[in-house]
């Protein structure tokens, strides 16, 4: 069966740069970058359905953290905050 | 700067409560573009849920890695996974141990884009073809 779109993809899809050529946002998800079912369309082999390598173009435009204080969780509680690092070194 | 953030930084990074050995770390984040290797999506959802947040607070997790380019599995990034634990083997580096796999990913997705890995974890130290921040 023909698969023209990303086996899995989710959310955005292919989006036109300023260069004209349209190509898969880079942030977000493994998922969004997906476009090996385009290029295998003999079907899930091998490792026929990973997803593309990024493009160093892509990579370079990779968005940039403007400041750290975007990632905060402002309300989390102390409780909640240990629970989650207790976890990760658990 | 490309900057591969390990799950300790990152996970940092969400609090002000923070430990203070990692305030240092976190400062060092703005002005570059952050990349996030799988296993540590992997880890800081499963922390969540261990945790128990809630939904809005699992949202607001997402929403900050969102923030930053997840590496993808792509078939170069196997290779140099495999690539890096050989040459970890060879010299006897820790990353070659399966009990530090995950770190193993970090470290080869951060080599697979060139990018340096930033964490306070002293397991990546002499890593072959790896740049620490």
């Amino acid at each position: 069966m023909p698969q023209s779109q990303p086996a899995c993809a989710a959310g955005s899809g292919p989006s036109t740069r300023p260069s004209g050529l349209a190509i898969t946002e880079v942030s977000g998800s493994v998922a969004e970058v997906s476009q090996a079912a385009s290029h295998h369309p003999e079907g899930p082999r091998g490792d026929g359905l990973l997803p593309r390598e990024l493009t160093e173009a892509e990579l370079d435009d990779a968005p940039v953290l403007e400041s750290a204080d975007t990632l905060l969780i402002d309300d989390l509680t102390a409780e909640e905050y240990e629970s989650f690092m207790a976890a990760l070194s658990s | 700067m490309r900057l591969v953030v390990d799950t300790g930084v990152f996970s940092a990074s969400l609090s002000r409560r923070r430990p203070m050995v990692y305030d240092r770390l976190v400062a060092r984040l703005a002005g570059n573009q952050l990349f996030l290797a799988s296993p540590t999506v992997a880890e800081l959802r499963y922390g969540a849920l261990v945790a128990q947040w809630a939904k809005p607070r699992r949202d607001r997790l997402e929403a900050a890695m969102a923030v930053t380019t997840v590496v993808p599995v792509t078939d170069s990034l196997l290779s140099a996974v495999a690539e890096l634990r050989f040459a970890c083997r060879r010299i006897g580096h820790p990353l070659a141990s399966s009990a530090h796999s995950s770190d193993l990913w970090i470290a080869g997705s951060a080599v697979s884009i060139r990018a340096t890995l930033i964490t306070g974890d002293q397991v990546f130290s002499d890593t072959p073809g790896l740049s620490l921040a």
